[in-house]
């Protein structure tokens, strides 16, 4: 217990600071001695629990890495990157937002989100002017999950737990949907090979889909939490890997190929989102407990543990250059990690 | 800087857990407003949100006992899609109980009411989960009242009290339930209540964690019953006489000394008296014969055996797995306990600390009981404490004190025991908390958690436990032990202890349980105490004054014979053993050691196969499958003229008839036949001249005697 509260310390003076300075609306000061950073933890744990701004639920690094999209109940906003200074908020009439992705050539980005309980809605704007190209609305409940097959094709997963895969040149309806979660679907994760696809959510379990067919290829069950996210490693020859987030506290890698849950990782606290370093050489997840941590997948081994912020840590990206971290959550808390 | 980190970690520690702040008075409270409210309107009740697996995607802990999890559900959980900050109106928290979405619950909050505008302002405020006091208890008035008349209004209010020494009128908050609702009803909004039947009953309280039991007596009748003059033999007979006094219920006379002789006899040996010792004891004119009688057989061979038979089935013990030696080993360790008047405390304790092989050291079969530490937590709880632990697997205890960490603390404490046929201490065994996902804590429930390198987890457990300053310990068994004896505990079911569910006669359960400990934890103690008092020497006969009173002990209870007992009497009576698997001729039932022994006549009168509690297998004969069968079948039928049975050797013998129906009545109803009764068998009998048909009248009056309730029940 005493060296949690030592390691917390020593972050809070390093890294919470540089995350106001960063983003410029803190009012945490430059760190020049310990009294400072016992008020500032103070300070950082109450307003954790005093949220005056709706939590960043998803956020994205512009293709060019110089900007980061976030949304939140309170819409898409622009920030600059590594300063995090508000830019602009980009006009959506999609509320309650929750994934935000850019597709492959950088020229669109996907958001989804809806009113809760009531529509599930997709909006397809222009990047970097933020104008809508379209907008779909066929879910019945918030859309969870976005992913792009490529420039025209997207699918998008939903708390009334369907996927749906939407071709955008074409129609406002779907080509395809996909039943069979029990529960709300949460994440989504495209295989190389643009055919399979992978899912999971509430329901504990990781689907395999085969997108040619629309049918399901296994469901792999070993969470017993429900499952926040999902991630497809980079850089590894022969089968396909894939790490999966989930209640149960523990990151698991699969080859959903065939169907093999390769080995687990098991954090001291719950993970909400996971993103690869470029090299696939570890993982990242960001936790209930606001901290990062850093998982070697081949050891199964948490590496680092890094403070990020107060609340819930809900999206976690790698920059595409400098390899540091970009990590959302309570309270509007956007920030960047240095490992 | 160690001072600084030491500071920091007090802050980090004080404000992680939602501790009382010194906030603003409107500051709308997740924890002592909001969750009060969820609990009023049904949301975090078992069958809503409260279930185990949530509802609708939507979990809440069961009554808010889990005021964190709750906060982190309604704020956190999927992006914080259930507050809207930027929009609070728009909240799926309030649009859905307002029912302004598709809620499955239905509109179970108005839009403009006092919950929509708490929850509204909560959330402008931040949806924090900060508290400015927390709670120290709940005033409950009345907790118990008696009326004189039915629909007496009585108006029920809750007071909370906090730690700031503040307090608040909560009663708008707090839900009142009637156990049994056809009986009391309780207005919600203006919590009064009125009782719609005459007797005593509860109704529980509930608000935030916390749960009370009221009690509301209407007296059973309008008399001024006087007791004063009523004849006591002990103390328990004065706490029996001042509620019945109190309930204005006019107890029923003494039962006669056959009656007495009878009930006691099953109760103490599981047989009935011989004709012979039937006739003795009603020739004996001491004054103290009864006493005499207690003595007795609280010394025989037939009372060993058949406690014996009442501790195997309190323990459940049965072969495990077809290992049957460790089951006869575990057997004879109980009968020895039972004949040398080992005191229970000694017994619990012995089992408590078993270690060594199952086939040599009986009480080590205690752990090859069940199949993990879960439910051996679960089966010494239960046992030990006559408290159901079970329901904290999965949430804090709803209707009791039991939490999460108490149940899996104590299965923490079972999970370093090594459960083989040799069965030892296992140091690195745990099991896993599912709130935590961490391995739980060995604790003694609902005091402290044992360090976490404890070695001697189940000493600390048992000397806890077999303290004499335990609550629960001898409670649990003076409470079996009575309702063994008087048919109805004075907490029923037993293993059910908890404050909602209170003893129909506190101060009683207490003197007996002070009593027992007192002497020395002797079970034939407290069984002779019991046997020896006017109460339980009533008639079974109710009268006008009582016959509405099934919980008072006005009059004694008919009470079903056990399966085991019943097989026996049958067997007694009729001269004729049954048979009981392989095991030798004359077995009787009541000393088998597996409960699933083969056996027809034990299938067709109910048994108890020790998987689960037998406390609440109902007795012998008592459902209509059984009784028709009895009727009708081949248990009594193949039977009672066969060749050797009593009935076939006095036709042999030359028996008068009216020696038969005499010999008959006392072997079996352990009673001479009244005038009545011996006028209209010989007035049967006069009339049928042959041999023959006498001899078939005589079968259909055996047949008659056995099925008849007198016989199949103890009264």
């Amino acid at each position: 217990m005493i060296s949690l509260q030592i390691s917390l310390v020593l972050v809070a003076t390093i890294t919470t600071p540089s995350f106001a300075q960063q983003t410029g609306r803190g009012t945490l000061k430059q760190p020049q001695s310990t009294d400072v950073a016992q008020v500032d933890a103070e300070r950082s744990l109450k307003s954790a629990r005093i949220a005056t701004e709706s939590p960043i639920t998803a956020a994205a690094f512009s293709p060019d890495g110089k900007s980061v999209v976030a949304v939140s109940q309170s819409g898409l906003h622009v920030y600059s990157w590594p300063a995090l200074k508000r830019q602009r908020m980009i006009e959506t009439s999609a509320s309650n937002l929750h994934c935000v992705e850019f597709s492959p050539n950088g020229k669109h980005i996907a958001i989804g989100g809806g009113n809760p309980s009531e529509d599930g809605i997709v909006e397809l704007l222009s990047w970097p002017a933020g104008e809508l190209l379209t907008r779909f609305d066929d879910h019945s409940d918030s859309v969870r999950s976005v992913a792009w097959l490529n420039e025209t094709r997207l699918l998008t997963a939903s708390i009334d737990r369907e996927i749906k895969l939407w071709n955008l040149e074409m129609s406002t309806n779907p080509i395809l949907t996909l039943e069979g979660h029990s529960r709300s679907v949460h994440a989504l994760c495209l295989l190389k090979d643009n055919k399979t696809l992978i899912s999971a959510g509430i329901d504990q379990s990781v689907r395999v889909w085969d997108l040619k067919s629309g049918k399901l290829i296994r469901s792999m069950n070993q969470h017993i939490k429900p499952i926040h996210a999902l991630a497809m490693r980079p850089g590894v020859d022969g089968l396909p890997m894939i790490a999966s987030a989930a209640g149960d506290r523990t990151i698991r890698f699969w080859q959903p190929t065939i169907g093999r849950m390769v080995r687990y990782a098991r954090l001291d606290a719950e993970p909400l989102d996971i993103a690869w370093l470029h090299d696939g050489s570890r993982i990242v997840a960001s936790c209930v407990d606001g901290q990062i941590r850093v998982v070697d997948p081949d050891e199964v081994k948490v590496t680092q543990t890094l403070h990020a912020m107060s609340g819930w840590a809900y999206t976690v990206a790698v920059h595409p250059e400098d390899g540091s971290i970009l990590v959302g959550g309570s309270n509007g808390h956007l920030g960047r990690v240095i490992r | 800087m160690k001072t600084l980190l030491q500071s920091l970690t007090l802050i980090v520690a004080v404000a992680s857990v939602g501790r009382a702040e010194d906030l603003p008075e409107e500051t709308v409270d997740f924890r002592n407003d909001l969750i009060p409210m969820f609990t009023k309107h049904g949301c975090n009740a078992g069958a809503c949100h409260g279930a185990a697996i949530g509802r609708g995607g939507f979990k809440l802990s069961l009554y808010g006992g889990d005021p964190q999890s709750d906060f982190e559900a309604v704020v956190r959980q999927i992006n914080g899609r259930r507050v809207n900050l930027s929009n609070p109106e728009e909240s799926l928290i309030l649009l859905k109980p307002a029912e302004y979405v598709e809620h499955g619950g239905g509109a179970v909050i108005d839009d403009e009411g006092d919950s929509a505008q708490l929850l509204i302002d909560w959330i402008k405020q931040g949806a924090g989960n900060r508290t400015r006091r927390d709670l120290s208890s709940v005033e409950i008035t009345p907790r118990k009242r008696v009326a004189k008349s039915l629909g007496e209004p009585v108006t029920l209010r809750a007071v909370a009290h906090y730690s700031d020494g503040t307090s608040r009128d909560v009663t708008r908050w707090t839900i009142f339930s009637a156990e049994d609702p056809s009986a009391v009803d309780v207005d919600p909004e203006s919590a009064v209540s009125k009782v719609l039947r005459r007797g005593r009953h509860i109704v529980v309280a509930r608000y935030l964690s916390e749960v009370v039991p009221i009690e509301l007596v209407v007296q059973l009748t309008d008399a001024n019953v006087d007791l004063s003059d009523e004849p006591r033999n002990n103390f328990i007979d004065d706490e029996i006489l001042e509620s019945l006094a109190t309930l204005g219920i006019t107890p029923s006379p003494p039962c006669d000394d056959a009656t007495y002789l009878r009930r006691v006899y099953l109760d103490l040996t599981g047989r009935l008296p011989s004709a012979e010792r039937v006739n003795e004891f009603l020739e004996d004119s001491r004054t103290d014969k009864r006493k005499v009688l207690v003595d007795e057989l609280l010394q025989v061979e037939e009372f060993n055996e058949y406690w014996t038979l009442q501790l195997a089935k309190l323990l459940r013990i049965r072969p495990q797995q077809d290992d049957t030696e460790g089951a006869m080993i575990y057997h004879q360790w109980v009968a020895e306990q039972i004949e040398n008047d080992v005191s229970y405390k000694q017994i619990a304790r012995a089992l408590i600390m078993a270690t060594g092989d199952t086939h040599e050291f009986g009480p080590a079969n205690f752990y090859r009981t069940d199949t993990g530490q879960r439910e051996q937590a679960e089966f010494a709880s239960e046992l030990f404490m006559g408290s159901r632990l079970r329901c904290a697997n999965c949430h804090n205890h709803p209707l009791d004190r039991w939490t999460q960490d108490d149940y899996h603390g104590l299965a923490a404490i079972f999970a370093k025991v090594e459960r083989g046929r040799v069965v030892g201490e296992k140091p690195n065994g745990q099991t896993i908390h599912p709130r935590t996902l961490e391995p739980a804590i060995q604790r003694i429930p609902g005091e402290q958690f044992l360090a976490e390198n404890a070695t001697d987890g189940r000493r600390q457990l048992a000397n806890w436990l077999t303290d004499a300053s335990n609550p629960y310990f001898a409670k649990a068994i003076v409470n079996r032990l009575w309702k063994r004896m008087v048919g109805r505990g004075l907490v029923e079911p037993v293993d059910d202890f908890r404050d909602t569910n209170p003893a129909t006669h506190p101060a009683l359960l207490d003197k007996l349980a002070e009593d027992f400990a007192a002497n020395g934890y002797s079970l034939r103690h407290t069984l002779r105490l019991i046997a020896n008092s006017t109460t339980y020497a009533r008639s079974a006969d109710a009268i006008v004054e009582n016959k509405d009173d099934d919980r008072f002990y006005s009059h004694a209870a008919r009470r079903p014979l056990e399966a085991e007992v019943l097989s026996d009497a049958i067997s007694d009576v009729l001269g004729i053993s049954a048979k009981y698997g392989s095991e030798p001729e004359g077995t009787r039932a009541v000393m088998l050691v597996n409960p699933k022994t083969r056996s027809t006549a034990l299938d067709v009168l109910g048994r108890c196969g020790r998987e689960e509690s037998c406390e609440n297998t109902p007795g012998a004969g008592g459902g209509l499958p059984q009784k028709l069968h009895l009727l009708n079948g081949a248990l009594l039928n193949a039977r009672i003229a066969a060749e050797g049975s009593r009935l076939n050797e006095m036709f042999s013998a030359g028996k008068l008839p009216k020696e038969i129906v005499d010999a008959f009545y006392l072997t079996a109803l352990n009673r001479p036949p009244s005038a009545r009764e011996r006028e209209h068998w010989e007035r049967q009998l006069a009339e049928l001249k042959s041999n023959d048909a006498q001899r078939a009248f005589l079968e259909d009056f055996v047949w008659g005697l056995m099925t008849c309730e007198e016989f199949v029940t103890n009264h």
